[in-house]
């Protein structure tokens, strides 16, 4: 697998290798797409799925809760 | 290749084709001017069962399939074998720092050209712009599999629990390497399916 130093490379040439006219020509043609698409990141999928976890946690938690008051009354 | 693990995929498609694909094998969707794949060339899967019944669902809706019904579309399911040396993930930090490299890269190359007037265009440009990019200078053939998570905001829409921020997120794996599909059957699990159907359609 190549590093990230080296991609970098890679992408460098490609980028030169783009003429003005070329990057116009695909700007035109990107305009027509309709895209409404965002990234998550693996780090802040990790974190929702953390934070989804305690959501449920509390709801159980509220469960219990609710039964325990219920059985000590 | 060395296997490393295998995850299920989801492809959704017509009964018509997915005929075909279990007799001799999938072909990779290619990109053309009129119809780009934002993760390039290759066969398309979601990880979650319910985003490929919505694929079938949005698919009738279109004009070509107005005489279709829902018993016209099926589900593929395949086990899609992943070495990570050749893997792609644009929601890891390689992936990211990939994206962001050639977007600062082309705006270099504005700014020597004295084209900042497309600097703005280029920061709004989608994520298939980019990607095809990479995909025809063929920086992408290097990879077995480009996948992404996202969310997809018109799809999101859609989804009941509007507040779920887990529900709201997919995950797409391009193979580009269809020699990392392997067993792949029609989807048997009829019940989950109609369940899936309801719940999207209600």
């Amino acid at each position: 697998m190549k590093g990230l130093e080296e991609l970098k490379k890679e992408i460098e040439q490609i980028v030169s290798k783009i003429t003005i006219s070329e990057i116009e020509q695909r700007i035109k043609e990107d305009e027509l797409v309709e895209e409404n698409i965002e990234i998550i990141s693996n780090d802040d999928l990790k974190y929702e799925c953390i934070k989804q976890s305690l959501i449920d946690l509390e709801e159980e938690v509220k469960v219990w809760k609710n039964e325990i008051l219920e059985l000590a009354a | 290749m060395n296997i490393e693990r295998s995850e299920t995929g989801y492809h959704a498609t017509s009964v018509e084709n997915a005929k075909s694909i279990l007799t001799s094998n999938f072909e990779k969707s290619i990109s053309t001017i009129n119809k780009k794949h934002w993760l390039g060339n290759g066969v398309y899967f979601f990880t979650d069962i319910a985003w490929a019944v919505q694929w079938n669902i949005n698919a009738l809706k279109k004009k070509e399939n107005k005489d279709k019904s829902k018993e016209d579309f099926t589900i593929l399911e395949s086990k899609i074998n992943i070495d990570s040396d050749f893997l792609l993930d644009l929601s890891s930090v390689m992936g990211k720092a990939i994206l962001d490299f050639l977007k600062e890269s082309l705006i270099k190359k504005l700014i020597t050209e004295g084209r900042d007037d497309l600097i703005e265009t280029i920061n709004n440009r989608s994520l298939k712009f980019f990607m095809n990019l990479l995909d025809e200078y063929g920086f992408l053939n290097k990879y077995y599999i480009v996948t992404a998570t996202y969310i997809d905001k018109k799809e999101a829409k859609k989804v009941h629990h509007k507040d779920d921020f887990i529900l709201r997120i997919q995950s797409q794996v391009c193979v580009r390497n269809i020699e990392c599909i392997g067993e792949t059957k029609e989807c048997e699990d009829t019940a989950n399916i109609k369940s899936i159907y309801s719940l999207l359609e209600s």
